[in-house]
C-alpha cells in the first residue's frame, strides 16, 4: 500500500465502511479543515496523433479538500461533485501521512482493491468475449 | 434603431418557472439516469465541456430530458468552478479498451474487439430474448492497444500536420484566424453531435467527396492524473469514459513530392462514436482541402466549423429570439411603414 494509491482506491470503497472510519478519526483526533471541500475543474489535454501536438478535450469536475490530522496534512481530489467523500479521503490521507490507523486503512484498502479488481476482471472477460475475426467470403 | 429592454413580469415568470418544475421536472434518482441513459449523460458532459456524471444527470432531470438545455446547465456550472490546473496528457494508447475496431484493416494487432455494441442489432422495437452468456472462460486481463494506424505512421506513410507550439484554450480567449489547430480541436471536442454529424455528412453527399475509412475507433477508460500537493508526484484521480477515432482519407502528392495518406482525429468525453467519427471527418476535411474535388465547400471552411457547431451557442442564439423583442420589432414595423409610404409616393 502506497500513499499515492489511496486517493483512487478509496473512491471505490464501501460508503458505510468509509463513514465508520471517518467517525472514528473525527472523534479521536483533532482534525483541522484547511480547505473545505471545493468544486474545481482540471483541464484534460489529449495527444493529437495527426500533428503530434495536444489539445484540450474539456474539463473534469473534481472535489478537493485539505485537512491536518495530528500535525500531518492530508489532501484528496475525488471525481465529480462529492464533498463528503473528498473530506473523508483527505482525512485518511492525513492519517496515513502521520502513521495513524494504518491497520484499519490497510484492511479497507485491500478489500476495496479486491472489489475493484473483481469488477474489472468481469468487464475484461466480457470485452474479450467480443473479439472477432471475420471470415472472408 | 434603438433597443430598449422590457422590465417587470416577475410574478408571471415566477409562476411559469414553478409550473415548468411541476410539469416537466419529475422526481427521479440521478443514479437511474446515469445507469440507464448513459449515452444521454455522456452527450451532455461532452457538449457541456465538463466531465461530471452526477451533475449531467441532474441537468437532464432539470431540463426534462432536453439535452441541449441540459448541456447549457453543465456549461454554466463549469464557469462557476475554480480551475486548478492541467491533468496529465491522455494518449490514445492509454485508453483501457472496452471496444476497438478498425474498418481499414481486417487483421490488426490486438484484434477487432466489438465490445458492447448494437451495430449488428436489427433495429426493431421487439423484446429480444437475450440468452444469458457465460464469460468465465475468457481472458481477464486489461487491454491497452496502440492505434491500428501506428505501423503506417512509423513507416512515414501518413501526412503530418504542423502542431501548435502552445496549446490554446478557447475558454479563455477565442482565437482569430488563422485558427490554431488545438483551438479547432477543442471547439470540435465540445461541439454538438447533431451539428457535427450534419456538417460531416455534407462531405459525403453533395458538398465534398470525402469517403473516409475508420482506421481506429475505440471507446474505453482514460486515466486522469493530477499532482498531489504534499507528495509532489502525480496520483490517479479517476478513470473517465472517452471515445477516440482516427479516420483515413485519400492520398495525394505533397509539395515535396511525397505521397502520403491523410488522416483526421476525433476525441470526446463519454461514449459517443457518432461524434468522434464526425469530428475525425471534419478534421480530415478542414486540413486536406486540396485532397477533395473542388474547394470551399462547407465542412472544409474553418469559419463554418468554428462558429456553427457549438450547441450551447446555437441553442442560445436561436432561443433568445423567443424572449421579448417588442421594441426591436416595433422599430422594424416603423421602418416597414416608412418604406411602404415611400413606395406609394414613388408609384404616384
Amino acid at each position: 500500500m502506497n500513499r499515492r494509491d489511496l486517493n483512487f482506491v478509496f473512491q471505490n470503497s464501501d460508503k458505510n465502511q468509509l463513514n465508520r472510519l471517518y467517525e472514528k478519526i473525527s472523534s479521536e483526533q483533532k482534525v483541522i479543515v484547511i480547505q473545505e471541500p471545493t468544486s474545481q475543474t482540471i483541464m484534460l489535454p489529449v495527444k493529437d496523433p495527426v500533428s503530434g501536438g495536444t489539445f484540450y478535450a474539456g474539463e473534469v469536475l473534481v472535489t478537493t479538500s485539505t485537512v491536518e490530522v495530528n500535525g500531518s496534512k492530508g489532501w484528496a481530489m475525488v471525481m465529480d461533485d462529492n464533498p463528503e467523500l473528498s473530506l473523508i479521503l483527505s482525512m485518511i490521507d492525513g492519517c496515513f501521512a502521520s502513521g495513524l490507523y494504518t491497520d484499519l486503512i490497510e484492511s479497507l484498502y485491500i478489500s476495496t482493491l479486491t472489489k475493484i479488481s473483481d469488477t474489472r476482471e468481469k468487464i475484461n472477460q466480457m470485452v474479450n468475449s467480443t473479439k472477432v475475426s471475420f471470415d472472408l467470403m | 434603431m434603438g433597443y430598449v429592454a422590457v422590465k417587470g413580469g416577475e410574478k408571471a415568470i415566477e409562476y411559469s418557472q414553478n409550473f415548468y418544475r411541476q410539469f416537466f421536472y419529475r422526481k427521479s434518482d440521478n443514479n437511474f439516469i446515469i445507469n440507464n441513459l448513459s449515452f444521454a449523460v455522456d452527450k451532455v458532459m461532452s457538449e457541456g465541456g465538463l466531465f461530471t456524471k452526477l451533475l449531467s444527470a441532474e441537468a437532464i432531470r432539470k431540463s426534462g430530458g432536453d439535452l441541449l438545455n441540459a448541456s447549457f446547465y453543465v456549461r454554466a456550472h463549469r464557469s462557476t468552478c475554480q480551475r486548478t490546473g492541467d491533468a496529465r496528457i491522455v494518449k490514445t494508447e492509454d485508453i483501457r479498451i472496452l471496444r476497438r475496431i478498425s474498418s481499414a484493416f481486417k487483421d490488426i494487432e490486438g484484434g477487432q474487439i466489438l465490445g458492447p455494441s448494437d451495430d449488428y442489432a436489427v433495429k426493431l422495437l421487439l423484446n429480444a430474448d437475450y440468452r444469458e452468456k457465460k464469460y468465465k472462460n475468457f481472458n481477464k486481463s486489461d487491454i491497452y492497444l496502440k492505434s491500428a494506424l501506428t505501423t503506417l505512421r512509423n513507416n512515414n506513410l501518413v501526412k503530418k500536420i504542423e502542431k501548435d507550439n502552445q496549446i490554446w484554450d478557447i475558454t479563455r480567449v477565442f482565437p482569430n484566424p488563422p485558427y490554431p489547430r488545438s483551438a479547432v480541436q477543442q471547439v470540435m471536442s465540445r461541439g454538438e453531435t447533431g451539428a457535427m454529424l450534419a456538417f460531416a455528412y455534407t462531405t459525403m453527399r453533395g458538398y465534398g467527396d470525402v469517403h473516409p475509412t475508420i482506421g481506429d475507433l475505440r471507446i474505453g477508460y482514460a486515466p486522469v492524473y493530477f499532482k498531489h500537493p504534499f507528495l509532489e508526484e502525480e496520483i490517479k484521480i479517476g478513470d473517465i469514459e472517452v471515445t477516440s477515432c482516427e479516420c483515413v482519407g485519400s492520398f495525394n502528392k505533397d509539395q515535396n513530392g511525397d505521397i502520403k495518406l491523410t488522416t483526421g482525429f476525433g476525441f470526446c468525453f463519454g461514449f459517443n462514436e457518432t461524434k468522434a467519427i464526425s469530428m475525425s471527418i471534419l478534421d480530415l476535411s478542414l486540413y486536406n482541402k486540396s485532397y477533395t474535388i473542388g474547394e470551399k465547400h462547407i465542412a472544409d471552411d474553418f469559419e463554418i466549423i468554428m462558429f456553427h457547431i457549438d450547441g450551447i451557442e446555437s441553442y442560445g442564439f436561436a432561443n433568445h429570439f423567443k424572449l421579448p423583442h417588442y421594441v426591436t420589432f416595433q422599430s422594424d414595423l416603423q421602418v416597414f411603414d416608412n418604406a411602404n409610404q415611400f413606395n406609394k409616393k414613388e408609384k404616384k
